[in-house]
């Protein structure tokens, strides 16, 4: 057994930033970094009071709450964006949505198995919450990859250094809806593009507006694409 | 954030990051984000347009 007192002490605050691409790493409460250390205590102590109450009750989902009222509190709207945007452009729909081939886009870093944006020995899920990766992530451009309308959802996979992409492997409709417009199509309801796509949002944030998203949407303009469906993570 | 980015329409969903459609598996609640993305694509009349999902 190993002798604690041997072990050197760790603060809180060592603790709660260990979450956020440190020893802990977890994407999920990555966001108690963030917070002081009397509200970071909070939370955690809250989310525990509801796991030890669903230990008696059954009752998962308010746990699942309470991380999501905790991450809601944490990130809350206050925190200024990294680029600012000048206008609002709107275009209006003036044709039946089923006349609008639509393309769906996830800034969840989904992409095909076999199409690997980082070649075919790109990193795992895990080996991108590195601070290098990370670092490499917000510096380098962000590539588009092509998924293709008829794709099965066991082909698709996902890696992202800003959330948990384990849920996107679990199922990628939790950001990549694509099941679920087949099933609109199915019954009329939307017409789908041939192509859909997928990026890493954590990406600079002033170069893709700029520079990368206007040559992606003369892409998808070239691909008659009506619509885009853009899923933030 | 989704304000501030002035996007020309968007729907917020109270979902775990990295679960934005909806939780793992749950198709029902998937289905009902994607529809209202695009009635919200349809109706939409100005920008900025917010639709927060309960």
């Amino acid at each position: 057994m190993t002798d604690r007192s041997e072990q050197p002490s760790m603060t809180f605050e060592e603790f709660r930033r260990s979450f956020y691409y440190g020893s802990r790493t977890d994407l999920r409460f990555k966001f108690l970094a963030s917070l002081p250390d009397d509200a970071a205590a909070d939370a955690v102590a809250r989310i525990l009071r509801t796991v030890g109450q669903a230990c008696d009750t059954g009752d998962w989902d308010a746990v699942q709450d309470a991380v999501i009222a905790e991450q809601d509190a944490a990130y809350g709207p206050a925190d200024p964006v990294e680029a600012t945007v000048a206008d609002a452009p709107f275009a209006p729909v003036r044709q039946p949505l089923p006349e609008l081939p639509l393309a769906l886009i996830t800034a969840g870093g989904v992409f095909r198995r076999g199409d690997d944006p980082l070649g075919p020995d790109g990193p795992s899920q895990q080996e991108v919450l590195g601070r290098e990766h990370v670092k490499r992530a917000l510096s380098g451009p962000p590539s588009l990859s092509e998924i293709s309308v008829d794709t099965p959802p066991a082909e698709l996979t996902a890696r992202h250094p800003g959330y948990d992409a384990t849920s996107a492997h679990r199922d990628p409709n939790a950001v990549f809806p694509l099941d679920v417009l087949r099933e609109v199509a199915e019954t009329g309801g939307v017409s789908l593009a041939s192509t859909h796509y997928g990026f890493v949002g954590a990406t600079a944030q002033g170069r893709l507006r700029d520079r990368v998203a206007p040559e992606w949407a003369q892409r998808l303009l070239e691909a008659k694409v009506g619509a885009a469906l853009l899923v933030a993570t | 954030m989704a304000t501030q980015l002035r996007v020309p329409r968007v729907v917020i969903t109270p979902h775990l990051m990295g679960h934005t459609v909806g939780p793992v598996g749950d198709r029902a609640r998937q289905r009902e984000v994607g529809d209202a993305a695009l009635d919200l694509l349809t109706t939409a009349r100005e920008p900025e347009t917010v639709f927060a999902l309960d």
